[in-house]
């Protein structure tokens, strides 16, 4: 694709580009901003709006709320000796609990005062990815995502370390059956390629290695929760990433996070995500460099990226479905819900607690494929259909203020030439002003 | 090298460009009748198409196509199919199909189904990313961007005057059509590919002025490939949308994105490629019941696939091939499946195809525990590309399909 520069000369301490810098905070490593938001974060400061960002506690911003507080997820198990209509009815109250998980971290997402720790579950859900198709029981992946919530913002060494016991994960990548007789390497291998070293920096004996180390790590079938049980371990030491002695859970997490390759790896994955996927090598090496010396501390590796996205760090990047639709919601305070809101977030291709695959969702033009697209605009459609009246960008689509109506769909930069005159088009007709505003090409980039 | 994500990430959409490409298919559709699914309205625009069928995830060579071979038992104690459920194929005494693949037999019988052990690139990784990226580039050394599919777009210019000319289907095996310049289409699912609106809104009023914010195209790069994404994709529901989505019946994605093949086919839209993707084939543990679901769909997807072309007349047009990032191990694991290894089993179907069993299965030439990948994929890849009248060999590195796949 073109990477064509940076994303739009910044001013610092100028309005226009403070305004621009926070809006492209809330676009890039948030969930979009509801009214007053930009207005409020503006007048405090990008520097002090990164700081409640990175450090809400500091701030005096209560914990937010668990997204899932009060819904029922009782695992169903229906027995050995079950009918066939009692497993259906399990596998049909389990599809129900699914929607309604999804569907209550979405509500969380557009609401929530603290988005970064939000977003850094989400960064974390398509990093060390589980998802329902094989996980099946949605407690599992709800309690993954709390985990990934707690932790947010917390040491890399801690995340890996939960993530490696995470129950759902143990089902995902099959650390649960994997024994020390028959080591499965499904875990060993994605733990080295995809969440901490990458491609290229260990060898086909390291994954094997591993996956004998980590042997003994299983689920409680009766309680759901994961636990160690020797007898399944193999506990001889292993030579593994160029460490001797490496033979259980703490020894091999020692060795990863040690790995000269893992903080460039973690940090690039960080720093694509949030400042665009051509990003270049010189910056990650900056960024990782930060990242070794606070400790492989995530806060500092944040931090230090924000940074650099308001002063011109910032690349182009193409907006994903899930970022685009909460930040939609945010904005207008629309109260689209239910199945036909899943339906069409599977469609554009990016449903949360269902990734493609164990790579997680990609990045770049990707999300410019035409069922994305349309799915996006079906979305826009139904997003603008159930705004509230009186919310400020309908009322700014009534008015036919364009400028105002971009600002508070978060795109203070406003809408170009083909979009305004599109937008003409339907004037006098509000809902469908925004509707198109929410999907126009300008809205598809972040 | 590319990282995973950088590969991912840039390998997603075609390269979108000029949506002035629409015109002469847009012109076409406007000014005819649509042409109806019958046998007679197949008599004109006979070119020939590709279907690329990918088993994502790594399919298991070794419980597909199975060896008569003791070692066989010996290496899966608990996943082995036993030797009297095994489905024998005329002529082909030293191997036997899976039992969920039983309705690829009609196929073979008439000798429109070839079987090919043993294939992958030499130098394959055990990486699912890294093996996707070069069964998707068809250069395991990373010396293409491009994917296989993509560059034969190019340099034919098929998408020239038809982004249509490359549909993929599922999602899954979209980077194989990444070009230099070709548009192609990726729908996910094509029953929900529409324009929608609540009934509050005046649909038809909003999905056109959607078209127009694609035009007058604006000087930021990024913007006019956000734009043309839209002309794209609008145009792209005027003419799928006329398409008739197969049921949702509850049948597996191979046999839903070969069925939605099927219909597109007959409609005559110019399609060359279509690449239908499934998940799934990843089966490390707990393997048995979920490999015979997928192989099962992947059967019944491909007989009901050309039973539908046979019905409608396009069956001499198409051949089709399969594709999977790599075997599995021989040996299968403590949970009852099986880790990620080397060479695959693949399939090529269509009339023109030089039926039968094209080499062997050799358990005593194990490589670290794999079976080998005696032929190049791009062996594979070459003979697809010859059918749809090349070339095959200046864009697959010089070679060639050295099975002699299709009849001359």
């Amino acid at each position: 694709m073109a990477a064509t520069g940076t994303v739009t000369a910044r001013t610092a301490g100028s309005v226009d580009g403070d305004r621009q810098s926070i809006a492209l905070l809330a676009r890039r490593a948030g969930w979009g901003l509801a009214p007053g938001e930009l207005d409020a974060q503006v007048a405090a400061g990008v520097s002090d709006t990164i700081d409640r960002l990175v450090d809400p506690d500091s701030h005096g911003l209560p914990p937010a709320p668990d997204p899932w507080d009060g819904l029922d997820l009782t695992p169903q198990r229906p027995g050995p000796n079950a009918t066939q209509a009692e497993k259906q009815q399990a596998r049909q109250i389990e599809r129900q609990q699914s929607e309604a998980a999804i569907g209550a971290w979405l509500d969380h997402l557009a609401t929530t005062p603290r988005p970064l720790e939000d977003w850094m579950a989400w960064f974390w859900h398509g990093h060390f990815v589980s998802g329902l198709d094989k996980v099946k029981v949605p407690a599992l992946m709800v309690q993954q995502l709390r985990t990934f919530r707690k932790l947010a913002l917390a040491p890399f060494p801690e995340l890996v370390r939960a993530a490696t016991t995470d129950p759902a994960m143990l089902v995902y990548l099959d650390g649960a059956t994997s024994t020390g007789t028959t080591p499965n390497e499904n875990y060993g291998r994605e733990l080295l390629e995809l969440f901490t070293l990458g491609i290229g920096n260990y060898s086909e004996d390291d994954v094997k290695a591993g996956a004998k180390a980590l042997t003994g790590w299983t689920i409680d079938r009766a309680t759901g929760e994961s636990r160690f049980v020797a007898a399944r371990h193999d506990a001889s030491p292993q030579h593994y990433l160029g460490v001797d002695g490496v033979h259980d859970l703490d020894t091999v997490i020692a060795a990863v996070v040690a790995h000269r390759a893992c903080a460039p790896f973690v940090a690039g994955e960080l720093a694509r995500t949030i400042l665009g996927p051509s990003i270049d090598d010189a910056s990650v090496q900056q960024l990782a460099t930060t990242f070794v010396s606070s400790g492989l501390d995530t806060r500092t590796l944040l931090r230090a990226i924000l940074e650099m996205a308001v002063n011109g760090g910032g690349q182009p990047a193409f907006v994903q479905p899930v970022p685009w639709l909460v930040a939609a919601q945010r904005a207008t305070g629309s109260t689209l819900s239910g199945r036909p809101r899943l339906t069409a977030l599977r469609s554009a291709g990016q449903l949360p607690m269902v990734p493609p695959n164990v790579a997680g969702w990609p990045l770049g033009p990707v999300w410019l494929g035409a069922s994305t697209i349309v799915a996006r605009y079906d979305l826009a459609a139904g997003v603008a259909a159930a705004t509230p009246d009186g919310n400020p960008a309908l009322a700014a689509a009534a008015a036919f203020d364009v400028a105002t109506l971009a600002d508070t769909l978060g795109h203070p930069e406003g809408f170009g030439d083909a979009t305004t005159a599109a937008l003409t088009q339907l004037k006098g007709d509000p809902r469908a002003v925004l509707a198109l505003a929410l999907a126009s090409p300008e809205l598809a980039q972040c | 090298m590319l990282s995973r994500r950088q590969f991912i990430g840039l390998s997603g959409g075609a390269a979108v460009t000029g949506a002035a490409a629409w015109a002469g298919l847009m012109h076409e559709r406007t000014s005819s009748k649509p042409s109806t699914a019958t046998s007679s309205s197949a008599a004109r625009n006979l070119e020939r198409v590709l279907v690329v069928v990918q088993l994502s995830g790594g399919n298991d060579a070794l419980n597909t196509v199975i060896p008569h071979d003791g070692r066989y038992h010996d290496l899966r104690p608990t996943l082995a199919i036993a030797d009297d459920k095994l489905v024998a194929l005329t002529n082909a005494p030293t191997i036997g199909l899976h039992p969920a693949l039983q309705p690829l037999v009609p196929l073979w019988d008439a000798g429109q189904l070839a079987v090919l052990p043993q294939i992958g690139f030499a130098a394959d990784s055990r990486s699912h990313f890294e093996s996707l990226a070069a069964w998707w580039t068809a250069s395991p050394e990373h010396r293409e961007t491009t994917g296989w599919v993509g560059r034969w777009l190019d340099a034919t210019g098929a998408a020239d005057e038809n982004p249509l000319a490359a549909i993929a289907l599922g999602g899954g095996a979209v980077p194989a059509l990444r070009a230099e310049h070709a548009q192609s289409t990726a729908v996910n699912d094509l029953a929900g590919f529409r324009l929608l609106a609540p009934r509050s809104l005046d649909g038809a009023r909003l999905a056109k002025a959607f078209a127009a914010t694609a035009a007058p195209i604006s000087s930021d790069p990024d913007e006019a490939q956000a734009q043309s994404a839209v002309a794209a994709a609008t145009r792209a529901v005027d003419v799928l949308s006329k398409a008739t989505a197969p049921a949702d019946d509850g049948s597996g994605d191979l046999t839903q994105g070969l069925g939605a093949a099927a219909s597109l086919i007959a409609m005559d839209l110019g399609t060359r490629v279509f690449l239908v993707s499934a998940a799934g084939f990843d089966t490390h543990a707990n393997q048995a019941a979920d490999h015979e679901r997928l192989l099962g769909d992947l059967a019944t997807g491909v007989a009901s696939f050309f039973t539908a072309l046979e019905a409608s007349g396009h069956a001499d047009r198409v051949l089709l091939l399969t594709t999977s990032e790599f075997g599995r191990r021989a040996q299968q694991n403590g949970s009852d499946g099986s880790d990620h290894g080397h060479g695959g089993v693949h399939f090529v179907a269509g009339r023109s195809v030089r039926g039968g069993l094209h080499g062997d299965i050799d358990l005593g030439a194990l490589v670290d525990g794999d079976l080998p990948a005696a032929v190049d994929t791009r062996s594979l890849y070459a003979a697809g590309l010859d059918w749809l009248g090349g070339p095959s060999a200046e864009l697959l590195d010089g070679h060639t399909d050295t099975y002699g796949l299709l009849k001359v």
